[in-house]
């Protein structure tokens, strides 16, 4: 083995010895971050949040009833604790933390629309979290929507059940009508006055019911209006041609009259969610996967636990070493220091792949994540990650003079990486000056990667990883230029 | 104070101080293997030392003496390389040791004032760390066989730094310092806090490892551990007091060579005055105590049978006569008065 080998190897056998002398130690790196992956895997569950509500109405309103008996089954997410009137009383408990919503219906709703407005039923809640406070407005969209839906869906039920006697008035009708045809044509001058007024009586009739459920039905009415004046213009003749013109407009009256009957059987027939919401929707994902919450989160927290052990291993070294005075010896020993950066480079890089490896191996065997990409490329994410997160720390480390400085340098960087690296906020969500932020640090790197080869069973972007890798390479540059300068300034 | 290359005090406080090494015994090699010229060192405002100027041949024990802060460290820090000066130039193995090439520091040993290695390894493994620092043969079990012998440490390979005694932890300095068998040896204050058997130990090894032709460089509080060097250099307040023998050293202090005579009578007065004024003496200064006298000469070995010719001329019965070496704690007490006498003369 050459001297400069040998050099190299004094770090990769001192760190392991090292190591191995704090059990406390490889336990707090090992056992602790798989343990909370753990006790998050067991304890997060993915329900939506449930809110305890009071719904405010006057004792005469007519929803009061709707309110009781529909409310509760409109979603699981709002249990209804109550019905009152009150609302300032109902607001104090909202206030007091008793009560999670309180939702209050206009006194008049019917009095607004007929004024042509909506009425507004407003939701009252007291939240402090931007996330659920954001999500109310959603919810209450979705409640009101689901609630209207019921209200127009029992009134179509009930325009259904009276549509059966329009459509016994529309068969009346078209009797009448063959009725009328036959006796104009048999010159039955008796049983044409009498058809011909049975028939204008009906026709009025079936104008005003019919005028009432168009909306409903949602179709093409006849004017049978028009019509019955035609037919009220019908008299006793033997002109052939006067006969002859009224039987095709009594033809006509006849084919409208089929038409409205099979309408109102289409709408008897159709049943009424149908017929309020002609449209529904439904998703399909294309991903290979679809993991559960905290499957989600494996691979950030991997990144992130890999990217903090890194930086602060490397943070601490060469602090401690200046503070042992180990530093000192080093400089007078052959030791350059091209040879003291990659030996401390490769044990650190070393070291903490196998402190990854250990931790992987007990997050996919014990958790049971799951991994549909290749582990070669989850290996090569995670290396390209220990590079640069190692580089990191021996910047920080050679920036430093005390070891709490240099652990709270780690600290900074931790905490900039929870928040800039897309773990808790999405990298969209951020301004673009700030978005350099997250570039720099590993984290967003391994995050992205590791979901791509773990979830997405995809292969690591190699321009991602060039660029975390050229990261690394420039600060294990600058790393080398400050180790010269420190060791100049011994 | 400044001092010529002959070791001659001149009153210039705070200037120059040069010397060469006298020769101190047959066993120095030829030429210099360390050659300072005029070397500072400054940190912020504060000389921690000030136109220093000193050689010191190959296959010495070079001991550095002074007070706590008076640069003794900083100035092993300058020859080691781990110092940059900031004036000045310093030459060791025939390099400036801030530009040490490899090989050159493969041959040089340093053994720092702390406790510089890894608390959690055991001895073995700091040794085996310092050896691969070296670049030594992973092959190397004897070398750390002998070594642990060596440094008494056999039976505490697998103990960790952390939990030897202090006395220990300096042995394992020692052994980290020595386990490539270096040319030169830079060991600061070595025998700093521990017993006198393990610091009498440890002069033993330097005397061993010297025997083997390396140089030693070694600063020490303990003044009286300048009686086991070949050359002293005596700082203090970052000047350079002198680089000499011991016995040099005496001589300076006292101002020659210490001859004590002891007779049967005290001797007369006129007879003390007559003495006084005898060429060989090398002060006019006589102590007294009732029959013992000491008296300072120029060079004790034509003194004493000059001295003991000139009482028996006089009739004076002589009971003894003997060199009398002060202790270094004297000698350096005495040097550092004479630096500051001098320096309040000259101002």
């Amino acid at each position: 083995m050459s001297k400069s080998l040998v050099r190299i190897s004094a770090f990769v056998f001192k760190e392991f010895a090292d190591l191995i002398r704090q059990p406390r130690l490889i336990f707090g790196l090992i056992i602790s971050p798989f343990l909370i992956l753990l006790l998050v895997g067991l304890g997060y569950h993915e329900n939506p949040p449930v809110f305890n509500a009071r719904f405010i109405l006057p004792e005469s309103s007519s929803l009061r009833q709707f309110t009781t008996t529909e409310v509760n089954s409109i979603t699981p997410q709002l249990v209804l604790e109550g019905v009152d009137s009150e609302l300032d009383q109902a607001l104090s408990l909202l206030r007091a933390g008793r009560l999670d919503l309180v939702v209050s219906v206009p006194d008049d709703p019917a009095q607004t629309l007929r004024e042509n407005q909506q009425a507004t039923v407003t939701f009252y809640f007291n939240e402090i979290d931007p996330q659920l406070t954001g999500y109310m407005p959603f919810f209450a969209r979705i409640f009101i929507d689901e609630m209207n839906r019921r209200l127009v869906e029992g009134t179509a039920k009930q325009e259904q059940s009276s549509s059966s006697s329009i459509a016994a008035r529309v068969k009346e009708a078209r009797d009448s009508t063959v009725a009328l045809r036959a006796a104009l044509d048999n010159l039955d001058r008796g049983a044409t006055i009498a058809n011909q007024q049975k028939l204008t009586g009906q026709l009025s009739a079936l104008d005003l019911l019919l005028a009432g459920l168009s909306g409903a039905q949602g179709s093409v009415v006849p004017d049978l209006g028009a019509q019955r004046a035609q037919v009220q213009s019908i008299q006793p003749t033997t002109d052939p041609a006067q006969i002859k013109q009224w039987d095709q407009q009594l033809a006509q009256l006849q084919t409208d009259l089929n038409d409205v009957e099979q309408q109102l059987q289409t709408f008897q027939q159709t049943s009424p969610s149908v017929l309020l919401s002609p449209l529904s929707s439904e998703t399909k994902n294309v991903a290979r996967l679809s993991p559960s919450t905290t499957d989600y989160f494996v691979g950030p927290v991997i990144a992130l636990l890999v990217q903090h052990l890194a930086v602060t291993f490397a943070a601490l070294s060469i602090v401690d070493d200046r503070r042992l005075g180990v530093l000192e010896l080093i400089r007078v020993s052959p030791l350059s220091n091209l040879e003291l950066m990659t030996g401390k480079f490769l044990s650190h890089f070393i070291l903490n792949s196998l402190i990854v490896l250990v931790l992987t191996t007990l997050v996919a065997v014990v958790l049971g994540t799951p991994m549909i990409g290749r582990w070669i490329d989850f290996a090569l994410v995670l290396a390209v990650m220990i590079f640069t997160s190692t580089a990191i720390g021996f910047v920080l480390s050679l920036l430093s003079e005390t070891d709490s400085q240099a652990v709270q340098y780690s600290m900074v960087v931790l905490l900039a990486s929870v928040f800039f690296s897309g773990f808790f906020l999405e990298l969209s969500a951020l301004r673009l000056p700030i978005q350099l932020i997250s570039w720099s640090l590993p984290a967003t790197y391994g995050i992205l990667e590791l979901h791509n080869v773990m979830l997405r069973g995809q292969p690591p972007s190699a321009i991602l990883l060039l660029a975390l890798a050229g990261i690394g390479l420039a600060l294990f540059l600058i790393a080398l230029f400050l180790l010269r300068r420190r060791m100049n300034e011994l | 104070m400044k001092l010529d290359t002959e070791g001659e005090q001149r009153p210039s406080s705070h200037s120059s101080t040069n010397h060469t090494a006298v020769e101190p015994s047959q066993k120095a090699g030829a030429g210099s293997i360390i050659r300072v010229s005029h070397l500072s060192k400054r940190f912020g405002h504060q000389f921690a030392l000030d136109d220093i100027t000193f050689t010191v041949p190959h296959g010495v024990i070079l001991g550095v003496i002074g007070a706590s802060g008076a640069g003794k460290t900083t100035l092993i820090r300058l020859l080691t390389g781990v110092y940059t000066p900031t004036a000045g130039e310093v030459h060791v193995l025939e390099q400036n040791p801030a530009n040490f090439r490899r090989e050159t520091r493969t041959r040089i040993g340093y053994m720092p004032q702390h406790f510089s290695l890894y608390p959690r390894l055991t001895v073995m493994e700091n040794l085996h760390f310092a050896a691969s620092l070296q670049g030594m043969n992973l092959r190397r079990r004897e070398v750390m066989d002998s070594l642990l012998e060596l440094i008494e440490l056999q039976g505490h390979g697998h103990k960790p730094a952390y939990k030897l005694s202090g006395g220990m932890q300096r042995r394992l300095s020692l052994g980290a310092a020595l386990i490539h068998d270096p040319e030169l040896l830079f060991l600061d204050e070595p025998t700093a806090g521990i017993d006198p058997i393990l610091r009498h130990k440890f002069w033993a090894h330097f005397h061993e490892i010297n025997e083997r032709g390396k140089t030693v460089v070694l600063s020490t509080q303990f003044v009286s551990e300048a009686e086991n060097c070949d050359l002293v250099l005596v700082i203090a307040a970052g000047h350079l007091i002198t680089l000499d023998t011991p016995e040099g050293l005496r001589k300076r202090a006292s101002g020659g060579d210490v001859v004590e005579i002891r007779t049967k009578q005290p001797m007369q007065a006129e007879v003390l005055a007559e003495l006084s004024h005898e060429a060989t003496l090398a002060e006019e200064t006589i102590e007294r105590d009732g029959s013992r006298i000491r008296v300072v000469v120029t060079d004790r070995k034509s003194a004493i049978p000059y001295l003991l010719d000139w009482l028996r001329t006089r009739k004076i019965a002589v009971e003894a006569i003997e060199m009398i070496q002060p202790p270094m704690d004297d000698v350096f007490v005495a040097l550092i008065n004479r630096v500051n006498q001098e320096a309040g003369k000259n101002v």
